[in-house]
C-alpha cells in the first residue's frame, strides 16, 4: 500500500467508531430503498390489478412516506458524521503537522519555500475532507448493497436473479479494470490542468521581466497555445477514458432494459406475478448505483489521495532526535566547545567536517570563511537546530545532546542578517509571550525615539514582514528582543550587513553593549566586525583552517589574509 | 447579480458547445427518465394483456426501451466528451484573456501579486471559474428543462397529478437546495475570512520559526493555531449542517415526487379515470426524474464561491494600468542622456513619499551608483527609468525627450533593468536567456553567458543550456539566477542599462569579476548600477546617495 493510503487509514484508525457509523448510515440508506421499492410495486399492484382505492393503499403510502423521510433523515446524519470524522482527523493531522514543523526547525525546512509548507499545513489538511466525506461511504454502499439486493431478488424472481448475479463476479473484475485506466486518465487531465495553471502561474509570477524584455505579448500568444495544445491532448486522453465509464453506463442501462423486455413477456405469457416483475424492475437500477457513484466519487478520493501524498512526504522528512532532559541554567557567559564535529543536510555533502574550537566565557568571536563553507552551520549546532552526524558540542563543558533544547535556546540571542517581524504590534514582537519591560528594550536598543513616533507608540501594528519601517529601524528591533531578555550566548549573522554606514554605527553600538560581558559568535562579512572580535575562526569548505587573534592571523599572511582583501570594508567608504 | 452576467459574458465565444453540451446532456437524462417510464408502463401493460389473455403489441414499446437504453449509454458518453470539450474551450480561451488583460498592468498594477500567496488564490479562482460551467451552469438548465418535460407528460395524462408532483420536485429538488444554499452564505463569507486568517498566521509563524523557538514562543503559536483551526472547523460545521439539510431534502425529492404520484393516481386509475400502465409510468417517471437534481444542492453550494471567485478576478482586471501607450507616441531622439526633474512619487497607501523633487542628470555613457539604505528610494528610480510607472510629478526625460511621450516598446528596448528579484520561467536555461531575444544566435548567447561569469557554470550541466530551470527543474541558486537574469538583459544589447542589486547572493570577487565584465561590454554605454554594497563604487563615475526619497549628495565616486 503507497505511503498517502496508509496515512489516510492511519488516520482513519483514530476514529474508528465514527467511521463505522459513518458506513453504517451509507448502507441504511441503500436498504430502506430496497424496502421502498417493494412497497411501491404493492401500491401499483394493488390499483391496478386489485381494484384498491386509495383508503386501501394509504397505509402503505403512509410506509413509504416513513421510509422516506427515515432515510432523508439517515442522510442528512451521515453527512454530519461525515463532517465529523474528517473534521477530528484533520485537527490531530494539523497538530501533528505543527509538532513536526517544531522537530523540523528552521533550518530543516529553510530549503522549503515558506509558501509550500504553509500550503501543506492548510490546503492539503483541507484536501483530505473528500476521503471520508464521500469515498467511504461509495465504499461501502458498494460492498454491501448489491449482494443485499441479489438476496433479496432470489425469492422474488430467480431468473432475474441470475441476471444479476452473472454480471456480479464481473463488477469486482470491471472495477479494477476501469478503476485503473479511469484512475489513470483522471490523474493525467488533472495533471495536464495543473500544468496548464503552473504555466499561467509561472508566465503571471514573472510578467515584469517579460514586460521588461519586451516578450509579453510574445507569451500571450504562448499560454494560448498551450492552452490550446492541453485541451487536444487531453481530449485525446478523456475520450479514450470515458469509454469505462460508457462500459459501466452499458451495464447498467442494458440490464434495466433486458429485465423490462424480459419480464415483459414472462408476464405476457403468466409465468411471473407482476407485482413481483415491477420490484425486480425498480431493484435493477439501485444494483448498479453504487457502482456508479462509486465511479463519480473517484475524483474524490483522487484528490485526497494527492493531499495526502503531500501531508505523508512532508511527515516522513527526517525531523530531529529528541533532546536530552538534563536541565540548563547559566548566568552571564557560556563556553562553547566543537570537538571532532561534522554535520550536513542530509543530502550526503558535509557541511561542516571535523571541526574542533573552543571558545570561553565571555569571548567575541568572528567566523569567516566564504558563502558555503560552514559558518551558518555552527550557529544553527549550537541553537540545537541541526545534530552533528559525529562529535560533541559542549556548552559549559557539558554535552548539549543530553540537556533540555528549550533550556539551552532561553540562554541565547539570535540576531540574522535579515530582521523578521511578526504581523503583531511593536510591544509583541520585542516580549514574543515572555514577561518583561518593553520600554527598557527598545531604549536600550536605541529604538525608544523611532518607536515613540509611530502612530501608536509601541503598541503600533506592524504590517506583514514589518511593512513600513526601514531595515535599520527593523534591526533596532531585533536587538530590542535580544536584549529584553539578556541571554548569556549571543548568536549573530552579521546584522549590520544591509545597513548604511550611519545607521550601522548606532546598531553596531547596541550590538556592543549587548555583547558585553557574554559569549558571542559572529559570522562577519565586515572587516570592522572581525577586527573587533577577540579572535576569528577562518572556515574553508566545511573545515577549520586557521583560528587566532586577527592582528595574528593577518600577519600570518595565510588564508585569513587573502581574505582580508574580499571583505566588504564597510562603514570606511 | 452583475458578476454573474459578467462572468456569463466570458463563456460568449463558446455559446455553441454551451448549447450543444447542454442538449447532449438534456438528451441522455431524459433518456434515462424515460427508460424507467417506458419500462414500468411496458410491464404493467403486458402483465395486463396477459390477464387478460390478449396479445398486444410489443415490437413498438420494446424497440422504444431498446432505443432508449442506446440513447442513455450514448448519450452519457457524447455528454462526458463534449462537456469537457466546451469546459476546456472555455479554459483555454478564459486563461488567455486574463492574461492578456493583466499584461498592461504589469509589474507596477500587479506588485502585491508578488507574494506568492496572492498568485496561487489567483490560480484557484480560475480554476473554479472554469469548472463553473460543467458542475454548476449545465446541471441547472439541465434539471429545469428535465422538470419542464416530466410536468409536460404528467400533464397530459392529468393536471393535478402534473402540479403535484411538479411542486414537490421543485421545492425539495430546486428550491430547497437553493435556499440552503443562500443559508449557507453567511457562514461560508466567515469561513473566507478566518481561512485567511490562518493562512496568513501560519505564513507569519513559519517565518518567524527560528525566533519563536529560540525564545520558546512556539508552544504559544502553536496552540494559537490548533485553537483558529478548532474555530475554522465549528463555522464549517455549520456551513456542512446546511449544505447537508439541502442535499436530504434534495434526495428526498425522488420519494415524495414518486408517494405524490401514487397517492393522486390511486383514485384516477380506481376512477377509470387513468389507465393501469400509465400509473406505473407516472409513478417511474416521477421517482427518477429527481436523478437530474442530484447534482444541485453541490452546484448551488459553489455559486457563493463561484462568484467570490470573480469578483476576485474582475478586481484585479479593473485596476488601472500604470502607464499607457500615447495615441501617438514620438519617434525615439537620438540622444541617451537621462534626467530627472523634480521627479516625485507617492505609493498609495505609505506613509510617505518615494521619491520627493528629485533631480539628476546621467549623460550618456556615464556610470552611476545610486546607494542608500533599504526603502531609500532606489528601485523606485529604476521603475521610473523603465517607465514601470510615471512620476506624480515632474518629468523624467531620455534624450531630451519626456518619456511619457515615446513608446513604451521603444522605452524598453533602449533601456534594460536586471530586477532585484528576478523570474526564471520554467523552461530550459537557454529559452531563459533567449527570453528578450528569441533570435539571437549561440555566439551572441555564449558572449553573454561569459561576460554574466556562466560559462563554467553551463559547461558543467550535462544538458548545457538545455538544462530545465525554474519551479518543475532544476533550481538555480540565488547567485546562478540572478547572473542569469543579468545575461538575458544584456542579450537585447540595451544603450542603457541599470543593475538593481546584482551582487545578492554572489561572493564579493564573483560580484566584482562580474560586475568588471559587464562595465567592459558597456563601454560608451550607461551603466546606473543600485547597491548598497560600497565595494564596487570606485569602479563608478558618480555615487549618488538617497535617503528618504531624497537626493543626500551626489559626488564623483573619487571623492566618496
Amino acid at each position: 500500500m503507497s505511503k498517502p493510503e496508509t496515512l489516510l487509514e492511519d488516520l482513519s484508525a483514530s476514529v474508528r467508531k465514527e467511521t463505522a457509523l459513518l458506513l453504517a448510515a451509507a448502507v441504511a440508506e441503500g436498504l430502506l430503498g430496497v424496502i421502498a421499492a417493494f412497497l411501491t410495486a404493492r401500491v401499483i399492484d394493488a390499483a391496478v390489478f386489485h381494484g384498491a382505492d386509495l383508503a386501501a393503499v394509504l397505509p402503505v403510502l403512509a410506509k413509504l412516506l416513513g421510509i422516506a423521510l427515515l432515510k432523508a433523515v439517515i442522510g442528512y446524519a451521515g453527512a454530519q458524521v461525515g463532517f465529523a470524522v474528517a473534521a477530528k482527523a484533520r485537527q490531530s493531522l494539523f497538530a501533528r503537522l505543527l509538532d513536526h514543523v517544531a522537530a523540523l526547525g528552521p533550518v530543516r525546512l529553510s530549503g522549503t519555500a515558506t509558501g509550500d509548507v504553509a500550503t501543506t499545513l492548510t490546503d492539503a489538511v483541507s484536501g483530505i475532507e473528500p476521503y471520508w466525506r464521500q469515498w467511504l461511504p461509495a465504499t461501502a454502499a458498494v460492498a454491501v448493497l448489491p449482494v443485499a439486493i441479489l438476496l433479496a431478488v432470489v425469492p422474488v424472481d430467480w431468473r432475474s436473479a441470475v441476471v444479476f448475479a452473472a454480471t456480479l463476479p464481473l463488477l469486482p473484475l470491471f472495477m479494477v479494470l476501469a478503476g485503473r485506466s479511469a484512475e489513470r486518465a483522471n490523474q493525467r487531465q488533472w495533471a495536464s490542468m495543473a500544468r496548464l495553471g503552473g504555466h499561467l502561474l509561472d508566465a503571471v509570477a514573472g510578467l515584469a521581466d517579460l514586460v521588461l524584455l519586451g516578450a509579453a505579448r510574445r507569451e500571450v500568444s504562448l499560454v494560448a497555445r498551450t492552452a490550446d495544445g492541453y485541451r487536444r491532448e487531453t481530449m485525446k486522453v478523456l475520450r479514450l477514458a470515458f469509454l469505462s465509464a460508457l462500459v459501466l453506463e452499458f451495464f447498467a442501462t442494458v440490464s434495466i432494459a433486458v429485465t423490462a423486455v424480459l419480464i415483459g413477456f414472462r408476464l405476457l405469457w403468466g409465468e411471473i406475478a407482476f407485482v413481483d416483475g415491477l420490484t425486480v424492475l425498480l431493484l435493477a437500477p439501485a444494483f448498479y448505483a453504487p457502482l456508479r457513484t462509486l465511479g463519480t466519487e473517484r475524483h474524490a478520493r483522487m484528490e485526497a489521495v494527492a493531499a495526502a501524498e503531500r501531508l505523508a512526504d512532508f511527515l516522513a522528512r527526517p525531523a530531529s532526535r529528541r533532546s536530552g532532559s538534563e536541565p540548563f541554567a547559566a548566568t552571564k557567559a557560556v563556553s562553547v566547545r566543537f570537538e571532532n564535529v561534522s554535520a550536513g543536510y542530509g543530502d550526503g555533502r558535509l557541511a561542516l567536517d571535523g571541526v574542533s574550537f573552543e571558545v570561553r566565557a565571555g569571548e567575541q568571536i568572528a567566523i569567516v570563511g566564504e558563502s558555503g563553507a560552514g559558518k551558518s552551520t555552527i550557529l544553527s549546532l549550537i541553537a540545537g537546530f541541526l545534530e552533528p552526524e559525529a562529535g560533541t558540542i559542549l556548552i559549559d563543558g557539558r554535552p548539549l545532546a543530553s540537556l533540555d533544547l528549550a533550556d539551552v535556546r532561553r540562554h541565547i540571542a539570535f540576531l540574522p542578517q535579515r530582521a523578521f517581524l511578526f504581523d503583531a504590534s511593536v510591544a509583541e514582537n520585542v516580549a514574543m509571550g515572555r514577561s518583561g519591560d518593553v520600554m527598557m528594550a527598545l531604549r536600550a536598543a536605541r529604538a525608544d525615539e523611532f518607536v515613540g513616533r509611530l502612530p501608536n507608540g509601541a503598541d503600533s501594528r506592524l504590517g506583514e514582514g514589518g511593512a513600513g519601517l526601514s531595515g535599520g529601524e527593523m534591526q533596532r528591533l531585533m536587538l530590542a528582543r535580544a536584549f529584553f531578555a539578556p541571554a548569556p550566548l549571543v548568536l549573530m549573522d552579521e546584522p549590520t550587513a544591509h545597513l548604511d554606514a550611519a545607521t550601522e554605527a548606532v546598531v553596531g553600538e547596541a550590538i556592543a553593549k549587548l555583547a558585553d560581558g557574554r559569549t558571542r559568535l559572529t559570522i562577519a562579512h565586515r572587516l570592522k566586525t572581525v577586527e573587533a572580535a577577540d579572535r576569528v575562526l577562518v572556515l574553508s569548505a566545511g573545515r577549520l583552517v586557521e583560528e587566532g587573534r586577527p592582528d595574528e592571523l593577518t600577519a600570518r599572511g595565510g588564508a585569513f589574509a587573502t581574505m582580508l582583501a574580499t571583505l566588504d570594508v564597510g562603514g570606511a567608504a | 447579480m452583475r458578476d454573474l452576467f459578467r462572468l456569463l459574458g466570458l463563456y460568449r465565444r463558446h455559446v455553441g458547445w454551451i448549447f450543444l453540451s447542454m442538449l447532449v446532456s438534456l438528451v441522455a437524462t431524459l433518456a434515462n427518465v424515460g427508460l424507467m417510464a417506458a419500462s414500468g408502463w411496458f410491464i404493467t401493460a403486458m402483465a395486463a394483456a396477459g390477464l387478460a389473455g390478449v396479445t398486444m403489441n410489443y415490437f413498438t414499446p420494446a424497440a422504444i426501451i431498446r432505443g432508449l437504453a442506446i440513447l442513455r449509454t450514448g448519450g452519457r458518453y457524447i455528454d462526458r466528451v463534449v462537456g469537457h470539450e466546451a469546459t476546456l474551450r472555455l479554459l483555454a480561451d478564459t486563461r488567455t484573456h486574463l492574461f492578456a488583460r493583466m499584461v498592461p498592468l504589469a509589474p507596477a498594477a500587479l506588485d502585491d501579486l508578488r507574494s506568492g500567496d496572492l498568485l496561487a488564490r489567483l490560480k484557484a479562482d480560475i480554476d473554479r471559474l472554469e469548472l463553473t460551467f460543467l458542475r454548476l451552469l449545465s446541471p441547472l438548465v439541465v434539471a429545469v428543462l428535465t422538470l419542464a418535460a416530466v410536468g409536460l407528460v404528467l400533464f397530459l395524462h392529468d393536471g393535478l397529478l402534473s402540479a403535484g408532483v411538479l411542486a414537490v420536485l421543485a421545492a425539495c429538488g430546486l428550491l430547497a437546495p437553493a435556499l440552503a444554499a443562500a443559508a449557507a452564505s453567511s457562514p461560508g463569507r466567515e469561513l473566507t475570512a478566518r481561512s485567511a486568517d490562518l493562512r496568513r498566521l501560519v505564513v507569519d509563524d513559519l517565518s518567524g520559526l527560528m525566533p519563536l523557538m529560540v525564545v520558546g514562543a512556539f508552544v504559544g503559536h502553536r496552540n494559537r493555531l490548533v485553537e483558529t483551526m478548532a474555530s475554522l472547523v465549528e463555522i464549517e460545521r455549520r456551513l456542512a449542517r446546511r449544505a447537508a439539510l439541502g442535499q436530504a431534502l434534495g434526495r428526498l425529492s425522488g420519494d415524495l415526487a414518486l408517494i405524490v404520484a401514487l397517492a393522486v393516481s390511486v383514485p384516477l386509475v380506481t376512477a377509470g379515470r387513468m389507465a393501469g400502465p400509465d400509473m406505473a409510468m407516472a409513478a417511474l417517471l416521477s421517482l427518477s426524474a429527481a436523478e437530474a437534481f442530484m447534482g444541485l444542492p453541490a452546484a448551488f453550494l459553489g455559486v457563493a464561491s463561484t462568484l467570490a471567485s470573480a469578483r476576485r478576478l474582475f478586481a484585479i482586471l479593473d485596476r488601472k494600468p500604470p502607464v499607457t501607450d500615447r495615441a501617438a507616441p514620438k519617434p525615439m531622439p537620438d540622444g541617451r542622456d537621462i534626467s530627472l526633474d523634480g521627479v516625485a512619487l507617492h505609493y498609495p497607501g505609505a506613509i510617505r513619499p518615494a521619491l520627493e523633487n528629485m533631480t539628476f542628470d546621467i549623460p550618456r555613457g556615464s556610470r552611476v551608483a545610486l546607494v542608500g539604505e533599504s526603502g531609500a528610494g532606489k528601485s523606485s528610480v529604476a521603475a521610473l527609468l523603465a517607465r514601470l510607472r510615471d512620476p506624480d510629478a515632474g518629468e523624467v526625460r531620455l534624450g531630451g525627450t519626456p518619456i511619457k511621450e515615446l513608446a513604451l516598446a521603444d522605452v524598453r528596448r533602449t533601456i534594460g533593468v536586471v530586477a532585484q528579484k528576478p523570474h526564471l520561467f520554467t523552461a530550459t536555461l537557454g529559452d531563459n536567456l533567449r527570453l528578450g531575444r528569441p533570435s539571437a544566435t549561440d555566439e551572441e548567447l555564449a558572449a553573454v553567458i561569459d561576460v554574466a561569469g556562466l560559462s563554467d557554470f553551463v559547461a558543467r550541466l550535462p544538458q548545457g543550456l538545455a538544462t530545465p530551470v525554474g519551479v518543475a527543474g532544476t533550481t538555480l541558486s540565488g547567485g546562478e539566477a540572478r547572473r542569469v537574469a543579468i545575461a538575458r538583459v544584456l542579450l537585447i544589447d540595451p544603450d542603457i542599462l541599470v543593475l538593481d542589486e546584482p551582487g545578492e547572493g554572489l561572493d564579493p570577487e564573483t560580484e566584482a569579476a562580474v560586475l568588471d565584465r559587464v562595465l567592459d561590454r558597456m563601454d560608451g554605454r550607461t551603466v546606473i548600477l543600485i547597491t548598497h554594497a560600497r565595494a564596487a563604487l570606485h569602479r563608478m563615475d558618480r555615487v549618488v546617495e538617497l535617503d528618504a526619497g531624497r537626493i543626500v549628495s551626489n559626488l564623483p565616486s573619487s571623492a566618496v
